[in-house]
């Protein structure tokens, strides 16, 4: 064990009800870059920028993303690795710049100017071109990361990139993706890309006009640049009976992460990335046994990851959580107020993401009062704007049967931002 | 040293085991060998403990959920056994969107000032007001609070864009912190998030590094 993490578990009650049957708790875990943690600012890279050129991009959002694409290149030296895939409809996508540390910078920067648009879109040709140079650069000591860019919906090939996105979970590569633009007709889908980054443990996000992609890539990549560990996956092994319901990640931001039961009783998650600041923060929803009165060790928790500049591989972190159970009913009211407020988010955040997810499947009624529930959630929590937003849409639904599509690729985003730090 | 035996779920553990490796029990607070085992005992009888209904909407929800599964309202059975449970009431101060507020007895708003300490700025409460956010304006996440700290070094100050909140129960003044940041403070004591303290004429409050002084005149 190298200490580069610190791993904090905390329940959400100091003691918890002896009882005979299930009963549901909540455990935060906090993953924190350890304060003698090699000073991450500056990481190896490898990075592989995957762009739509289809032609809805013509003009000024091509410009936008060739900007932004020449920007990272500035930011990269001859210690990473960078490729550029851009896709169309044609089968393969074009290899711009194949994987190579950054030495002439211009050379690449020329190659960027020279994209063009042209075609539709099929998204799953540019990550599979994307991941196979990943792949040939993929080592312990870069942080390795896709960063892709669509603004259109992407046709017939969902589920290819749904594989693609588990590929790069398995390889140690998270996707980061970014849709441009908010409202067109036959625009990028939020749940897709929600998707690839859940499946990966990367994130994703709307990039509401091309003005802002060059920003967005740029913090993007300064989070893969201030990772302090990568490649991490944490492991949760549970005593029988234990039952894990949903594993939510909280901060940097909320997302619903993907568990996959590995043996009887264990658990993993793929994390990514750990960055310097915020490291991750995890909520694990869980169904506890009948227990007696006691205390008990019901999970242990380890996170293994690489830790890129040293090249160390496998490195380990892990800590037990273990619970209380007592027979004095007058002792398990006490709930930590830090956690009952992030559940209250991940609350708001879940039932607004179901409505939006009930209105694309056209359950009229069911977007409606899961977006009214939402609001007032949001109005709980005192975010008057998004709850005034949830509500405008109920009502929009509940009249006419649609949501504004602006707002539907918005307000997926919007709550995942809850738990942010100013 | 011998074999043990788990009390809680009888599986036997190895000399010198911490926990039972089947059901987690903590076996240090076990007497090994031949001690008076008591097995351990159930409080909660299933009867009263087994789901919770949810006063909204009426939907089933697993022991011990804090948050209804359906509906997202908060669960009675989480409340804190505090004075007056989890959150405060505030009185229907945050009516859901489309009812009109009605109009409310003038010994429920916030009156009188507040003055920043550095610059012995003065701050009028914005009259008329059962609830005054105090914070940062950010027009791009549309947040507007009542009183806005920004053009009084705020954001150096560490003040959150809804930091705290003023209000009033029952003809006395509260201040409570909105889960901010860099925390709030009352005469130097810093105070618990989502609890309003009282507050009184003269105290001095610190929101982040800021500091002002609150006078009901």
């Amino acid at each position: 064990m190298s200490g580069e993490l610190t791993l904090i578990a905390t329940p959400h009650r100091r003691v918890y009800p002896a009882m005979d049957i299930a009963q549901q708790a909540y455990i935060l875990l906090e993953i924190t870059p350890s304060a003698n943690a090699p000073a991450a600012q500056n990481q190896p890279v490898n990075v592989c920028l995957v762009l739509d050129r289809s032609g809805s991009m013509s003009g000024e959002k091509l410009n936008a993303m060739k900007q932004a694409a020449r920007l990272v290149v500035d930011q990269l030296g001859v210690q990473d690795l960078l490729s550029v895939v851009i896709f169309d409809d044609a089968q393969p996508a074009e290899l711009v710049v194949p994987g190579a540390p950054v030495i002439d910078r211009q050379a690449i920067q020329r190659k960027i100017e020279a994209i063009e648009e042209r075609g539709g879109t099929h998204m799953s040709t540019g990550m599979r071109l994307g991941l196979q140079e990943l792949q040939r650069g993929r080592s312990p000591e870069r942080v390795s990361s896709m960063i892709l860019l669509t603004d259109g919906q992407t046709w017939e090939d969902q589920q290819e990139c749904r594989d693609l996105a588990d590929q790069c979970r398995a390889a140690g590569i998270s996707i980061q993706a970014f849709g441009l633009g908010v409202g067109a007709e036959n625009n990028w889908d939020p749940r897709l890309l929600e998707e690839l980054a859940q499946r990966s443990g990367g994130e994703w996000m709307p990039v509401e006009s091309p003005d802002q992609v060059s920003a967005a890539f740029q913090k993007t990549l300064c989070a893969i640049q201030g990772a302090v560990v990568a490649n991490a996956n944490l492991t949760m092994r549970m005593v029988s009976g234990v039952t894990p319901r949903a594993v939510w990640r909280t901060a940097p931001l909320i997302s619903r992460l993907d568990h996959h039961a590995v043996g009887a009783n264990d658990i993993q998650v793929f994390l990514g990335e750990i960055r310097q600041g915020t490291g991750q923060a995890l909520l694990a929803d869980l169904l506890l046994p009948p227990r007696a009165a006691g205390i008990y060790r019901l999970i242990q928790a380890d996170v293994t990851y690489d830790v890129p500049g040293s090249g160390l591989k496998g490195q380990r972190a892990a800590i037990d959580v273990t619970l209380d159970f007592v027979n004095d009913a007058t002792q398990t009211g006490q709930v930590d107020e830090r956690i009952m407020n992030l559940i209250e988010k991940v609350v708001a955040h879940r039932l607004q993401t179901q409505a939006l997810d009930d209105a694309a499947a056209g359950n009229v009624s069911r977007a409606t009062q899961r977006l009214r529930a939402a609001a007032t959630r949001l109005l709980e929590l005192g975010e008057v704007e998004l709850a005034r937003q949830a509500d405008q849409q109920a009502d929009l639904i509940e009249k006419g049967g649609h949501l504004d599509p602006a707002a539907a690729q918005k307000m997926r985003y919007a709550t995942k931002r809850l738990t942010e730090i100013e | 040293m011998s074999v043990i035996t788990c009390p809680s779920c009888n599986t036997p553990a190895p000399p010198g085991a911490v926990f039972c490796d089947h059901c987690g029990y903590d076996l240090r607070t076990v007497a090994p060998m031949g001690g008076q085992q008591v097995p351990p005992t159930y409080m909660i009888p299933s009867a009263e403990a087994n789901e919770i209904i949810c006063p909204n909407c009426q939907h089933a929800n697993i022991a011990g959920s804090v948050f209804c599964e359906n509906c997202g309202s908060q669960l009675a059975q989480a409340a804190a056994p505090g004075p007056s449970g989890l959150k405060p009431a505030v009185p229907a101060a945050q009516p859901p969107a489309a009812a009109a507020p009605a109009p409310a007895p003038a010994e429920s708003m916030v009156v009188g000032r507040l003055v920043i300490q550095d610059s012995q700025v003065t701050l009028p409460i914005p009259p008329g007001k059962q609830v005054i956010i105090i914070g940062r304006e950010d027009p791009v996440s549309g947040v507007f609070p009542d009183i806005d700290l920004d053009p009084h070094g705020g954001h150096e100050a560490g003040v959150g864009r809804r930091h705290a909140q003023l209000m009033v129960k029952e003809g006395q003044v509260y201040i409570e912190d909105l889960d901010s940041v860099n925390g709030t403070a009352v005469n130097r004591q810093r105070i618990a998030a989502r609890q309003p303290q009282p507050l009184k004429s003269g105290d001095e409050l610190r929101l982040g590094k800021m500091a002002l002084i609150y006078y009901s005149k």
